[in-house]
């Protein structure tokens, strides 16, 4: 049976705090070495930044680990990849905005162990001044679903090269060779990494085919050409929620642009009960430079600014090839 | 009152000062120096793919005036690059740009494959430019965009960020230089897009998400 992950929360009191505290450093210490979480940390015990820095390995600390603790036969299991960036510079999210590049956590699975689906990135923060930035500064964990086979000995090892672009001023490359053993056997992840985790699965964006209180639409012209997707959500929000901010982030999806010269509009409508969310946003389809690849829209609502636990996030995924309303 | 037209004075006369000292370093070419270089021009139109290519003019890290004009009739490449970025030295290392620009030169023998450099706000870029070309041993123009006015007129975003301009002056890519940021490319863009136009097909993609390091332009 597959272990079920509870999420931690946010608020803890002091005395638990303390307590938690302790534990983190006596885990810490107990987990040191162990083969079941492997770490590069290539600046040893020296504060991430402290020095100058020269390459990426220098700004940002990469570990993986299993979100479930063990890994079972036949079960899906959840691999972390949790990047630990320097004070003040930032790793991207999948679209990383104007410039820059996404993390990669390129696996070495053992037989019969299968990827499921890509690597999931949680909510990232909006973070340029004059350039558009998608990302996330302090620690973030990518996340990867793996399937297990019917019958694994354990011994083995799962490796992965994790690759990164971390920025300030300058840009810096850096990457990771890690290792994680494929053990049946349950390992306690610390707890700096294990908030890190449970961080990135609570703002993990929702799907809104799972979100029934959402609609989407493409707007076509005449000639049946996409031209704007339409979302609309109703009760997506709590009372007294009218000023929070609602914004719409795009994917990278060949072929297909966003609000290129004709702004999003995302507003929030209405009062109390009646408080519903409107977002259009301007597409500018070109099949030709959809590289082989089928034609959508996809991209992320935020709401709100990712400060409180009802910032929601929600993540878009639309075909353009035929009329679509869901 | 008194006060604050007082302080709208100094304001307006420490910005004249502050523009005619920008205007004064905004000539003044890097690398080997020219005094004869003219300033640095770029063209107000916008580039879009599939119309004329702004034109516009900079001068080389010798300080020699480079301008689009003087390559017309030609298939022109431009490409821009910032020595302190890793993924140029990536693509330089791996010999991406080297085999780019001999993909480029085997459609067109005469085509003209120049590096644009617009990290304004990164001067010892500009210093590192010339240094850069011959580490990678790259025998083509380096463009310093000392401004950054150029690489606002084409929209260039990254580095690098390219731009393959056909022999009529039209823009007809503008994008990644291929498909893979971390290197191991299938498809590199700027060979089809050049492949494509000797064979005088149309240029598919015409557009591509560029990758790469911002182009820090001011």
């Amino acid at each position: 049976m597959q272990t079920t992950v509870s999420f931690l929360k946010w608020s803890v009191r002091a005395q638990d705090c303390v307590r938690c505290i302790l534990a983190a450093v006596l885990l810490g210490a107990l987990f040191a070495g162990s083969t079941a979480q492997a770490q590069l940390m290539p600046g040893g015990s020296t504060k991430l930044g402290a020095v100058r820095p020269s390459t990426g390995e220098d700004l940002v600390r990469a570990s993986l680990w299993v979100v479930e603790g063990k890994i079972e036969a036949s079960h899906t299991f959840t691999l972390a990849l949790v990047l630990e960036v320097a004070p003040t510079w930032h790793v991207y999210w999948r679209n990383p905005g104007d410039s820059g590049l996404a993390p990669s956590l390129r696996l070495n699975l053992p037989e019969g162990f299968v990827a499921e689906g890509p690597l999931e990135f949680p909510r990232p923060s909006v973070l340029g001044k004059t350039d558009i930035v998608y990302g996330y500064e302090g620690k973030v964990a990518l996340l990867q679903r793996v399937r297990a086979p019917k019958e694994f000995s354990a011994q083995q090892h799962i490796t992965a090269k994790a690759t990164w672009m971390a920025c300030k001023e300058i840009c810096l490359i850096g990457e990771a060779d890690l290792a994680i053993e494929v053990a049946p056997v349950t390992r306690v992840i610390p707890r700096p990494q294990r908030d890190v985790i449970d961080a990135a699965r609570f703002t993990m964006p929702t799907a809104l085919t799972e979100a029934s209180r959402w609609s989407v639409h493409v707007e076509r012209n005449a000639e049946g050409e996409a031209i704007a997707l339409s979302l609309r959500g109703k009760d997506v929000l709590k009372r007294g929620d009218s000023q929070r901010a609602i914004s719409f982030i795009p994917d990278v999806t060949p072929g297909v642009g966003y609000g290129e010269g004709k702004p999003v509009v995302a507003l929030l409508e209405g009062e109390g009960e009646n408080l519903s969310a409107r977002i259009s946003v301007p597409l500018e389809v070109n099949s030709a430079n959809a590289l082989s690849s089928p034609l959508r829209a996809a991209g992320l609502i935020l709401i709100g600014d990712g400060t409180h636990s009802t910032d929601h996030c929600y993540s878009v995924d639309v075909a353009l090839t035929a009329p679509t309303s869901l | 009152m008194k006060n604050t037209i007082r302080t709208t004075s100094l304001v307006f006369t420490l910005g004249l000062a502050g523009l005619f000292t920008s205007a004064l370093l905004a000539n003044a070419p890097v690398g080997a120096q020219d005094a004869k270089a003219p300033a640095a021009k770029a063209a107000s139109g916008k580039a879009k793919v599939g119309t004329a290519a702004p034109a516009f003019t900079l001068n080389t890290t010798d300080g020699k005036a480079w301008s689009l004009a003087d390559a017309k009739g030609k298939v022109v490449v431009l490409q821009w690059m910032n020595p302190e970025c890793p993924v140029c030295r990536r693509v330089c290392e791996d010999s991406t740009v080297a085999n780019t620009l001999k993909g480029v030169q085997a459609a067109f023998p005469d085509a003209v494959y120049v590096g644009i450099n617009s990290s304004s706000s990164r001067p010892s870029s500009f210093e590192a430019s010339k240094d850069y070309l011959a580490n990678h041993k790259l025998e083509i123009p380096m463009l310093i965009d000392t401004d950054g006015a150029v690489s606002k007129t084409y929209g260039a975003k990254t580095t690098p960020h390219c731009f393959v301009i056909d022999a009529s002056g039209v823009l007809v890519y503008a994008g990644a230089i291929d498909d893979s940021p971390s290197g191991g490319a299938k498809t590199n863009y700027i060979v089809a897009a050049v492949d494509a136009l000797k064979a005088g097909k149309p240029v598919t993609p015409s557009e591509t998400k560029p990758y790469g390091c911002g182009v820090k332009n001011k």
